[in-house]
């Protein structure tokens, strides 16, 4: 995995944010930031609470429009006024509140708000197509779920993180975006869930991933990158770096 | 948060046959319960199982049934339509009005209700979704301000006789003896159950209903389904008052009073989630059956009115309380 992160390095990012400033009223939540995605790496997002990672990430998923700054998509600047217009460009997202519909069945939730429908008016949705395509998404995945009826509200924890993470595949995102995709995930469930993102590697895409968890981390991801107080504090090779560097960028203790 | 998940686990197994129980008793408990009191009846007093009662009874059930078909999609929303009564008597007034005091033709006077209905019902989404409005708020004014205009437009008047095709969707007979209300009825729902589960529109209301910031992240306009909802519950009232006019060949400003809280009876005891995002439009029928059966039922045995208020107010603590309970066991 390291060959591969060293010729990340002189590769083109395939996202990039460049001196992104953002502001809500008079407080700060990030100054100046510059960050790359390269293709076909896994970045990992760190830093503790209200460092700015959420606001970060949101910025590139279209949730939030930066202050002041540029976006770069393949190289060209773009801007990302909405949801929509990310998954647009290929950057897909997976919210820390998970974003699924608890009242409703798993195809439901799968195909949100992009139903394959018949016709040309967009407006009558074709179930038996959306009933099969999460069928063999789910198998390719090895995700089980108890039954495609099911309400989400009945499945657990890591079969929900499962399905979140699960149907931004289809849609063939380049750079696939997590909020803190094993939170509050059992040992096992997690295990499940950093296969899922090893398996978007091998697929070809780049992932973004927050997390906690520096074991979780320093399992996954090829480069992490710290943010403290709105600012970038650190940006490592995996390689080059240990978890207590990682922590000590993280708490602000000087190094070098 | 951990906790809470980790129980959620744990418990799976042990839950899930009751999970599946509610989750079976909500699509089909109605139906069970109709079934039921039904055949209580029937033994109660032999007139009831009559084809005569049973065609009076749906016959009886189509006008509060069509408004609470409409109500079902606001409710699907998350919303609640306390309205619905005051707009069903505006629209009822109006077609009326034009046809006898304007010689309106009478199928325009019914089209021009039915756009009034439905164009109050999109300013209420408006309202609510526009400018923040809460549901309750917006369609409470609607209840009194919309009742309040009726009766300052037409005080005590009676209007009254009306063509026959003003007349035919709430009193035309097929064969004599199939009313076209119960076969309006039954398209309505065959309509609104597809609209409901098969279309963008329905889904997309039941998704801003189920989790609303879920549905924005997945780029579902919340402003546009939100007052889509209130359209669509406009315009039952709309289809409501042309049959209401129909069966009573007369129309004054006392009309439809206590429309919201049977036809909000009707969909909640029809196993639609008060809390939004799970709806059964059948099962909205179904409880509008099941109302006017208790109240046939009682009246067949001979039982004081004050019994009907009294069980219909159980009968909705009773239905919001299964939604309530799963409700308390997710958020714990």
């Amino acid at each position: 995995m390291s060959d591969t992160t060293v010729t990340n390095e002189k590769k083109e990012p395939i996202m990039a944010l460049q001196g992104v400033s953002k502001y809500f009223g008079g407080v700060h939540a990030l100054e100046e930031v510059d960050f790359e995605v390269y293709p076909n790496e896994i970045v990992a997002l760190v830093g503790d609470n209200g460092a700015g990672k959420s606001t970060l990430i949101k910025i590139l998923a279209g949730v939030h429009q930066p202050n002041r700054g540029k976006i770069l998509f393949r190289g060209e600047p773009v801007e990302i006024p909405s949801p929509r217009a990310a998954q647009a460009l290929g950057i897909e997202t997976v919210y820390q509140e998970l974003a699924l519909i608890e009242t409703r069945d798993v195809p439901a939730n799968f195909f949100l708000g992009r139903e394959p429908t018949r016709g040309t008016s967009g407006i009558f949705v074709d179930r038996k197509k959306m009933v099969e395509d999460t069928v063999r998404t789910l198998k390719d995945l090895g995700i089980v779920l108890p039954s495609l009826r099911t309400l989400v509200r009945y499945l657990s924890g890591g079969q929900r993180q499962a399905l979140a993470i699960g149907r931004v595949m289809p849609w063939g995102g380049k750079v696939i975006i997590m909020d803190e995709p094993t939170a509050a995930l059992g040992v096992r469930e997690a295990r499940k869930v950093l296969d899922l993102v090893l398996q978007l590697k091998e697929k070809g895409c780049s992932v973004v991933v927050i997390s906690h968890n520096m074991r979780h981390v320093f399992n996954i991801a090829d480069r992490i990158v710290v943010l403290r107080g709105g600012k970038k504090a650190g940006d490592r090779m995996k390689s080059e770096t240990t978890p207590d560097e990682i922590v000590k960028l993280i708490v602000g203790a000087e190094m070098l | 948060m951990g906790n809470s998940n980790r129980s959620h686990t744990d418990t799976a197994t042990g839950s899930v046959n009751v999970t599946r129980v509610l989750q079976y008793w909500r699509r089909g408990g109605i139906y069970i319960s109709l079934l039921l009191v039904a055949i209580g009846l029937s033994f109660l007093s032999p007139r009831f199982l009559t084809r005569l009662n049973l065609v009076e009874l749906l016959n009886y059930t189509a006008i509060i049934a069509v408004v609470a078909l409409g109500q079902t999609f606001v409710i699907a929303g998350k919303g609640i339509d306390l309205s619905v009564g005051s707009v069903v008597a505006l629209s009822s007034c109006v077609m009326a009005w034009l046809f006898i005091d304007y010689a309106v033709p009478s199928v325009l006077a019914v089209l021009l209700g039915i756009g009034l209905a439905t164009a109050i019902g999109t300013l209420h989404g408006y309202l609510i979704a526009q400018l923040g409005i809460p549901d309750l708020v917006v369609t409470l004014a609607g209840l009194e301000a919309w009742r309040g205009l009726v009766y300052l437009i037409f005080e005590e008047r009676v209007l009254m006789r009306f063509d026959p095709f003003m007349r035919f969707l709430g009193n035309y007979r097929f064969g004599g003896w199939f009313p076209a209300a119960i076969l309006g009825l039954f398209i309505i729902l065959a309509i609104y159950t597809f609209t409901l589960n098969r279309t963008t529109l329905g889904r997309y209301i039941l998704a801003i209903g189920g989790n609303r910031r879920a549905a924005e992240y997945a780029g579902i306009n919340f402003f546009k389904y939100k007052i889509l909802s209130y359209t669509l519950s406009g315009l039952s009232c709309g289809i409501a008052s042309w049959m209401l006019i129909g069966r009573l060949n007369a129309v004054q400003s006392s009309l439809a009073v206590g429309y919201e809280l049977h036809s909000i009876a009707a969909v909640v005891i029809g196993g639609t989630s008060l809390f939004g995002g799970i709806a059964l439009m059948p099962g909205t029928v179904g409880g509008a059956l099941m109302i006017s059966l208790i109240r046939n039922g009682l009246i067949l045995g001979g039982i004081s009115f004050y019994w009907y208020m009294i069980i219909l107010g159980i009968l909705l603590v009773a239905s919001v309380a299964l939604p309530a309970w799963e409700r308390r066991k997710e958020t714990r």
